[in-house]
């Protein structure tokens, strides 16, 4: 399957303090992207993951070239792609244009010319390109290419005549053609019903890996960039609030804002104590070991971050013997069949969202004792200054 | 992973539906009724020349030498237009031009001259004596003494009717979603060849039917080439209409003939345009112009001096003298100008009302019967004036019932609807297109009876584009002549009849002065129904 | 602003209908209705004055002479002509009304009113001003001396490139068909072809032509004489003059502008009709075409504005104007076939 594409290797893309500004309708300066900073390995996949409006989209097209950064480096492959120095620096900018970048891209509605075939439309970036094919090199290329995605047989067809998630494919065979460094894909299954999405994504990561391309990606889909990426950009207004592993990012997040958008996050409040070996917080659910990401040491208040899997539930009991942490009432259960979530109403008031695999179920109204159950050994719950922002508080 | 099992997830564009109750339907009678309408003037020179007899060698003599003049310069002048405004549009859409947004409603202004007035403008002003010719000698260049001839008529009629093209194909590219283009770029294209390869074929239908119009338009013109002297067929039509009236009507068939096959031939080429309501991020990013920016200017004001600014300047210094010596005032314009704005105005609402169904028709349902009532509306337009009018007269008069209508401004009406329908057909197609499918199907479960769902859902969508459409046709109406003059009641005067016979007789202060008033109600209109509302104009 | 907007269309819509549902009754409660191919400034005025002396009210349709001339004759052909007077700028018109029997005998005493020779002989129609035939010239580049007296000389080689026509014109081929009524086909023909090889200059109209000397585009040109008097009138400063041929030659033709009145069976129309030529025809009427459009009065007894010089009716006799009429049609094969656009 990969045999037309041994000599495919992606490149590093890195980008430095990069800013995209433009002015919108009233002439005020927009600011969709501030400062960035990333650098993405080769043949890795990364995600820019954000709500809508964070920038995500325009960071993406800054390494396409099809935004101009207002400042800041982008460099492919070693090649410097375009840098806008200070004001203050004599040095000149550089630009290449976008058709020189050797980057592929991937467009969220697919952007098939519906005036081409299928076919027509992947020989299209081959012919394009600097590099000389020669017409029985294109033909075999083609029917790798149409095979890859699984549409052998579908040549011949007009744009107009394929479904959603044919168009996509197509969309990405006809981008990997000339055999680009680096490919980028805008939200590429948002415009696929849920059942597809699935499904294609998974072809999608298959084929990007078994190819070896540095992908970079867009989406507002937690699920997508944590299932399909290596590493996700998490973004927020135009910044880039975390950049790591999945599990960097599910487990020690930087923010509460990045804590709360990569997964479900009860933010419980607790006293900082210092206890022999690391610091501790005493929380209504028992003693965690916390990360600290006090802005302020001084501070002895902090939230802290449990996962709702880390809540273990049991029975209320008047008895003596019944485990230390909170008591609470079921307010709500979501049963999955693979575990089970509860919402949970604890005497203040608040609420805590609690899921487990127990074999003992709750029904709503059951009073039960919740208690923080760390996972694994040796981990730590980041804890942070009361009063930061969480994705909630954007609402 | 085999996509076979799932269906697509909606019909393919231009598929025909399937009815189930049969050929016949209301929708389908009304279209062609619609179609009959406007074929009727057609139909009626036909048979007259079939009744008329006439001697085949006289036409076999008279008619291939003035057919040929015809065909050329109806092809070159559709050819340049649809070169120059495609140009235009791109260098007011999508460039850094300075003043684009003036310059995206100064370049629609040729379309308020009238081409007879226009060109006899023109004319005066390229002659000694006149704007043009004092501004040429000034900077060196010596003015051509003789203008006329083909060059000379391709010129003018070129600068007059590229707005044709101009208006639908500023409006697509600036709905044009920019991932197509985009991914043009990102597959290796340069900017130019991006254009080329990925953006013109995308405004093929714009162009096409744009340079249709323009086409069907040169096709029937005759009062600027006759000044130009150039002869065309429609000057065998209009010499020998009372010496010889088979081969009058004979050249008027040839004439609808020619029309109607290059008509069918567009709407088989024009290809299928779909409706893109993603905003354009492009304009966001202009193609910088740098050097190219003085000659594109400099373009641009070519071309509008001579659609626009030099016979203004001519009608202008006409009317000035007049002025001056108080032979001439407005006061004696305002009842024609009233005249003008009340037929022009009605002209407009009805030619919209009667075309909208054909537009739904071929829009939602296509089918052979709505395509030839489409093409019936556009065949109107190439009609000569004169021989419609002549045509409209004679069915009037010859049919009792319809008798009562004669010399009426109903019929006056109904004629200008007939010749101009085909401007409003095109817009209020794309109008109709513009309704999203998913809209109309959500309101047909909410609200059953159709007219009152026409009223409240697809109505208020299509509205700019109907108005747009109504625009294009009051804008032709105000400017008409031949058949004004032949169908209008006694004593009704038009704007475009007082320019006519003060013209006729050398009264140029006063052709200038109602001109100038012309001009100036079809700009104040043009600027309200068919810029203000549309995005060539917003963005 | 959408309902601002909905509201001005609903409004517009209304007005519309109105104005269009009150004029679609097309009634015909006027006394006369004239057809008039002469154009309004050149003849209202003077309508309006006969409406104010006689009391009867008047409706016009302005157009184009041959275009009236075919709308008279589809009326008629299908039941009766609407127009009542039919006043044509060109004979051709009328007499292409005349040769199908569309036009009335007028009354002997208004005939009696103008010369025979600017009368139909039948009695269908009859003359009420006058246009005459000139060479208008550039004053500038010509001396009047040099200018020929016949219009046969303008074929010759010293005229190669000076002369400016109008073959289109209806004027133009009123006064081909005269010479050739006077001289004949052949040799109307042979200085048709004549003058095409001695390239002269090609113009849609008269005032194309005048417009053209008065710039110095052309030296002389083949025109109406009151062209040239109304275009000085517009610019005082314009170069150009007429000059009149000799009076029996061909080129010196006076063109008629006749009044007819529709073969009608109603005895009111008509006497409407004959009451307004014979206003037409008398001294207010004809001082007006006189003085106001530069025309040659032709009434007995009417004398032309001052500065018009004045032509013996008798001199320019001998044409049958009724020829005029019917024969258009080889007038145009004459022309076309010298190689101009008829």
């Amino acid at each position: 399957m990969t045999s037309g594409f041994d000599a495919f290797t992606g490149a590093a893309v890195t980008m430095r303090e990069v800013s995209v500004t433009y002015r919108a309708g009233g002439g005020d300066n927009v600011v969709a992207v501030e400062r960035a900073d990333l650098n993405v390995e080769p043949g890795s996949i990364v995600a820019l993951l954000g709500p809508s409006g964070c920038g995500k989209t325009s960071l993406l097209r800054a390494i396409a070239g099809l935004e101009e950064p207002s400042s800041g480096e982008v460099v492919i492959g070693g090649r410097t792609a375009s840098a806008c120095p200070d004001p203050a620096s004599s040095t000149k900018r550089t630009w290449v244009q976008p058709e020189q970048r050797d980057v592929g891209m991937v467009f969220q509605d697919g952007a098939l010319f519906p005036h081409l075939s299928v076919r027509q439309n992947i020989v299209f970036g081959l012919r394009a390109t600097r590099k000389k094919f020669s017409k029985p090199e294109i033909a075999a290329r083609v029917a790798e290419l149409l095979e890859l995605v699984d549409l052998a047989d579908y040549g011949n067809r007009m744009p107009g005549t394929l479904s959603g998630g044919q168009q996509q494919r197509v969309a990405l065979a006809r981008s990997l053609a000339p055999q680009p460094k680096v490919l980028l894909l805008d939200e590429p299954f948002s415009a696929l019903d849920t059942a597809l999405r699935v499904q294609v994504r998974a072809e999608v990561a298959r084929i990007l890996r078994d190819i070896g391309v540095t992908t970079i990606f867009v989406t507002h889909d937690q699920d997508e960039a944590f299932v399909l990426g290596d590493k996700v950009a998490v973004m927020q207004n135009g910044r880039i609030e975390q950049f790591g592993t999945p599990d960097e990012l599910y487990r020690s997040p930087r923010t509460p804002w990045v804590a709360g958008f990569v997964g479900e996050a009860n933010f419980v409040v607790g006293t900082v104590t210092d206890e022999a070996a690391a610091e501790v917080a005493a929380t209504p659910i028992g003693v965690i070991s916390i990360d600290d990401h006090r802005t302020d040491p001084t501070e002895s208040q902090v939230q802290v971050l449990v996962r709702p899997e880390q809540i273990a539930l049991a029975a209320w009991s008047d008895a003596d013997d019944r485990p230390v942490g909170e008591a609470a009432t079921v307010a709500a259960v979501e049963y999955y069949g693979h575990d089970v979530r509860y919402e949970l109403e604890l005497d203040d008031g608040t609420t805590l969202a609690a899921r487990t695999h127990s074999t003992e179920l709750f029904a709503r109204g059951d009073r039960v004792v919740a208690t923080f159950q760390r996972r694994q050994r040796n981990s730590q719950s980041a804890a942070f200054s009361i009063g930061r922002p969480r994705p909630a508080d954007d609402r | 992973m085999t996509d076979a099992a799932l269906a697509p997830s909606r019909p393919r564009p231009g598929a025909r539906q399937r009815t189930t109750t049969g050929w016949v339907t209301p929708s389908r009678l009304i279209g062609l009724a619609i179609g009959a309408l406007f074929a009727g003037p057609a139909a009626f020179v036909v048979w007259r020349t079939i009744r008329l007899g006439g001697d085949l060698g006289d036409v076999l003599s008279e008619v291939p030498a003035p057919l040929w003049r015809t065909i050329q310069l109806s092809v070159l002048v559709s050819t340049s237009t649809a070169v120059l405004g495609t140009g235009l549009a791109w260098l007011t859409t999508r460039t850094d031009l300075p003043g684009r947004r003036l310059w995206r409603i100064a370049l629609v202004l040729p379309l308020v001259l009238p081409s007879f007035i226009g060109a006899a403008a023109f004319i005066a002003g390229l002659a000694p004596g006149g704007v043009l010719y004092d501004a040429l000698t000034a900077v060196g260049i010596t003015p051509p003494s003789r203008f006329r001839g083909l060059g000379a008529s391709w010129l003018v009629l070129t600068a007059f009717t590229y707005p044709y093209v101009y208006l639908p194909v500023a409006a697509r590219l600036l709905r044009l979603r920019s991932s197509l283009e985009e991914s043009g770029r990102m597959l290796g294209l340069s900017s130019t060849a991006t254009f080329f390869k990925v953006t013109l074929p995308q405004l093929r239908t714009a162009v096409f039917g744009g340079a249709l119009l323009v086409f069907l338009y040169t096709l029937s013109e005759f009062g600027a080439v006759q000044l130009l002297g150039y002869d065309t067929l429609t000057r065998v039509i209009f010499a020998s209409r009372q010496t010889n009236r088979a081969l009058s009507f004979a050249a008027a068939s040839v004439v609808l003939v020619l029309a109607l096959g290059v008509v069918a031939l567009e709407r088989s080429q024009r290809g299928v345009s779909r409706p893109d309501d993603r905003a354009s991020m492009l304009t966001r990013h202009p193609t910088h112009l740098r050097w190219g920016t003085v000659p594109a200017l400099a373009a641009c004001t070519l071309v509008l001096s001579v659609g626009l600014l030099v016979p203004v300047a001519s009608l202008a210094t006409w009317a000035q003298r007049g002025l001056a010596d108080g032979r001439v005032g407005f006061g004696e314009l305002v009842q024609p100008a009233m005249s003008t704005a009340i037929v022009a105005i009605a002209a407009a609402i009805a030619a919209t009302v009667i075309v909208l169904p054909i537009a739904l028709a071929t829009t939602r349902r296509p089918h052979r019967s709505s395509d030839i009532a489409a093409v019936s509306v556009v065949v109107g337009f190439a009609i000569p004036g004169l021989v419609l009018a002549l045509a409209l007269a004679v069915l009037t008069l010859n049919t009792p019932a319809l008798d009562r209508l004669y010399q009426t401004t109903a019929l006056l009406i109904l004629a200008y609807v007939i010749h101009f329908g085909s401007q409003a057909l095109a817009s209020s197609e794309s109008a109709a297109r513009s309704v999203p499918n998913s809209l109309r199907e959500s309101s047909r479960l909410l609200e059953p009876n159709p007219v009152r769902r026409f009223l409240t859902i697809d109505f208020p969508l299509m509205r700019p584009g109907l108005v747009a459409g109504a625009g294009l046709v009051l804008l032709s109406t105000v400017k008409e002549l031949p058949a004004t003059l032949l169908l209008s009641p006694p004593d009704f005067s038009t704007l475009s009849t007082e320019i006519w016979s003060a013209y006729e007789e050398g009264f140029y202060a006063a052709a200038g002065l109602a001109s100038l008033v012309l001009i100036g109600v079809s700009a104040v209109l043009t600027w309200v129904l068919v810029l203000r509302g549309s995005d060539v104009v917003r963005k | 602003m959408r309902t601002r907007g909905a509201l001005a269309l609903r409004a517009i819509a209304i007005v519309a209908a109105c104005a269009v549902s009150a004029s679609a009754c097309g009634g015909d409660d006027a006394d006369v209705t004239i057809y008039s191919g002469r154009t309004d400034r050149l003849i209202q005025p003077i309508l309006d004055d006969f409406e104010e002396a006689s009391g009867l009210s008047v409706e016009v349709k302005y157009g184009n002479s041959a275009d009236l001339a075919l709308l008279i004759e589809e009326e008629a052909a299908s039941g009766g002509s609407k127009a009542d007077v039919f006043l044509s700028q060109s004979p051709g018109s009328i007499g292409f009304l005349e040769q199908n029997d569309r036009l009335a005998e007028l009354p002997a005493a208004t005939l009696a009113l103008v010369p025979p020779s600017v009368s139909d002989d039948g009695g269908k129609w009859v003359g009420f001003s006058g246009r005459q035939r000139v060479l208008v010239y550039n004053t500038d580049q010509v001396d009047p001396a040099d200018l020929p007296d016949s219009v046969f000389a303008l074929t010759d080689p010293e005229w190669s490139g000076r002369v400016g026509v109008a073959p289109s014109n209806g004027s133009f081929q009123d006064f081909v068909t005269a010479m050739r009524v006077t001289e004949g086909d052949d040799v109307t023909a042979e200085w048709l072809a004549d003058l095409k090889t001695n390239d002269p200059k090609i113009y849609a109209n008269n005032n194309a032509i005048v417009q053209a000397v008065g710039r110095g585009e052309v030296e002389v040109g083949l025109v109406n004489h009151y062209y040239n008097y109304r275009a000085v009138a517009e610019d005082p400063n314009q170069p150009s003059a007429n000059h009149n041929f000799a009076p029996d030659d061909p080129g010196s033709l006076l063109i008629v502008t006749g009044a007819a009145i529709l073969a009608t069976d109603d005895a009111e129309e008509f006497a409407a009709g004959t009451q307004l030529i014979d206003f037409l025809l008398s001294s207010a009427g004809q001082q007006y075409f006189a003085t106001e459009t530069f025309e040659y009065p032709l009434a007995a007894g009417e004398e032309p504005a001052g500065g018009v010089p004045p032509i013996d009716f008798a001199d320019v006799g001998g044409i049958a104007y009724e020829l005029l009429g019917g024969g258009l049609g080889q007038t145009r094969v004459l022309i076309t076939d010298a190689g101009f656009d008829g």
